[in-house]
């Protein structure tokens, strides 16, 4: 019994942090109608510039929470201006697979820039708050799993606000849900289209950082994530932000009680098997849609 | 206000627009009419910049706008309403009127324009919070006719207002667009027949095969049989 309380607290750390990533990803599919595979590789530069603002100034992971947040989003506006946007609107060429590459591309490049520049040794970050939290008599979370899970609920709370009530939020909304009419009203698209890259790559970046002092950093540390990103998505079928955090807390919930039941060894190969079985009962995934309509 | 000077526009192979050279002056409603897939859509695509011309100038408020972004024209003060309304169908009324708002010269007075939209369509404040996929066509219509009534117009073109639409329904759609040209609103409308513009004080072209082959008033152009039964079937 306390064994499951356990794991139902972890998968909803982890689900926490799957949402943070994946609602990028969804957000991106619905504007731009590709996978950006650049987003792991963002996970990695946000651990790094935790890393370096802790080795070198001594900061903590919550100055690096801002930092890395700011650095992702500059990468994430790089990437769209150097390896998406070019492959807009060419005749003849499939966007969605080229892109795909090329944003797979980049983050090769970055994993080799880290191991070039930090070397292939893990990096250890302090949590940010130390210690555990004792919930229930032989059921604890530590205080960093807790901020974990804040900050990224925070954060996809921040994101929602933003996307139906400012300006450029509903013009996210707008471009992923109907291009032509958004152009129409006056929505600059290829700006909307920057600002989803930088807001989805800030959203890995911090996940990065709360992941960097569990997992160390190292230049593989995306790898991980990305994958896991990319199971919530198929699962979840990229359709909508809210329908994606879902997906993303059944994973994160899954994952754990597998690990439970059944031993960590078995969590990857039954999520796969979920994956097989949702792909053939329902192909667009759980809250995916068939047409046009995203978002 | 608007001029195309030669505009030819093509979709691949396909030429549409053949050497297109029409004028609306301030203030002035022009109605383009035609048969279907002769280029009347194209034409007002490639006008708010959605097409891009492969030949030819287009001119609005004594600006060159041939090859500018679709939303530098449409902060210009171009309104565009699209064929088929293109409405945000995930969000809802309100949202989607709040977008035509755009533009920050609009966005600062998008409530009191709000307020006014439902003034004029009722119909659309009992359903602010509705998703716009689940209006009916009518009401679909009168939302894309609101969302462009939503930031300051200095020229308004309409794309086939009747499309699809009930005959009632289309009397009430035209009952507003009066109203809206009455307002002394420069207008581009592009219709495939006559039946509905019989009351409109303006000038009509005759689009086929990519090219202005007639232009007359109203009253002209049907007491013109021949226009009438080889290009309109009626």
């Amino acid at each position: 019994m306390t064994s499951t309380v356990q794991a139902i607290v972890s998968g909803l750390v982890t689900g926490s942090i799957y949402a943070l990533m994946t609602v990028g990803m969804t957000l991106i599919y619905g504007t731009l109608r590709t996978l950006n595979m650049a987003l792991g590789a963002m996970v990695l530069v946000g651990g790094y510039v935790s890393w370096m603002l802790f080795s070198g100034l001594g900061w903590g992971p919550l100055a690096g929470l801002v930092a890395a947040a700011a650095v992702t989003f500059v990468f994430g506006v790089l990437i769209q201006q150097v390896a998406v946007r070019p492959l807009i609107g060419r005749i003849g060429v499939d966007f969605e697979m080229t892109a795909f590459i090329s944003t797979f591309a980049v983050a090769i490049v970055l994993a080799n820039l880290a191991l070039r520049i930090y070397g292939a040794r893990s990096k250890a970050v302090p949590p940010v708050i130390a210690g555990r939290l004792r919930l229930i008599e032989g059921v604890s979370v530590s205080w960093h799993s807790l901020v974990m899970a804040g900050v990224a609920i925070a954060m996809l709370v921040t994101l929602g606000i933003f996307l139906s009530k400012t300006r450029y939020g509903l013009g996210i909304s707008a471009v992923a849900q109907q291009l032509d009419a958004a152009r129409l009203m006056g929505i600059p698209v290829q700006r909307v289209y920057n600002l989803t890259m930088g807001v989805s790559s800030a959203l890995a970046g911090i996940a990065g950082v709360l992941l960097a002092s569990v997992f160390f950093v190292s230049p593989n540390a995306g790898d991980l994530p990305l994958l896991k990103a990319l199971i919530v998505a198929i699962f979840g079928g990229l359709g909508s932000v809210r329908g994606t955090i879902v997906a993303a807390y059944i994973i994160g919930l899954l994952e754990a009680l597998i690990s439970l039941y059944f031993g960590v060894k078995w969590s990857l190969p039954v999520l796969f098997l979920v994956i097989m079985i949702v792909m053939l009962i329902r192909p667009t995934g759980l809250f995916g849609k068939p047409e046009e309509a995203r978002l | 206000m608007l001029e195309t000077r030669n505009l030819h526009a093509s979709y691949g192979q396909t030429r549409v627009l053949e050497g297109i050279d029409l004028s609306v002056g301030d203030g002035e409603v022009v109605i383009v009419i035609g048969p279907n897939g002769h280029g009347k859509t194209t034409l007002l695509r490639t006008i708010s910049g959605l097409v891009a011309p492969s030949q030819g100038e287009v001119w609005f408020a004594d600006e060159r706008i041939d090859g500018a972004r679709p939303d530098v024209i449409a902060s210009n003060g171009l309104v565009h309403i699209p064929q088929g309304d293109l409405p945000f169908g995930d969000m809802t009324v309100e949202e989607n009127l709040v977008l035509g708002a755009f533009p920050a010269a609009a966005w600062a007075s998008r409530s009191e324009r709000l307020k006014d939209v439902f003034g004029i369509f009722p119909a659309l404040g009992e359903r602010r919070g509705q998703r716009a996929r689940t209006l009916s066509g009518g009401e679909r219509r009168m939302l894309a006719l609101g969302r462009g009534l939503m930031r300051e117009a200095r020229m308004l073109m309409i794309d086939e207002p009747s499309l699809g639409l009930a005959p009632v329904i289309v009397n009430e759609v035209y009952r507003h667009i009066e109203r809206i040209v009455r307002s002394g609103v420069t207008l581009l409308l592009v219709e495939e027949n006559l039946s509905h513009v019989q009351t409109f004080d303006a000038r009509v072209l005759l689009l086929e095969s990519g090219r202005i082959v007639r232009e007359g008033s109203v009253a002209e152009l049907q007491a013109d049989e021949t226009v009438m039964a080889t290009y309109l079937g009626t």
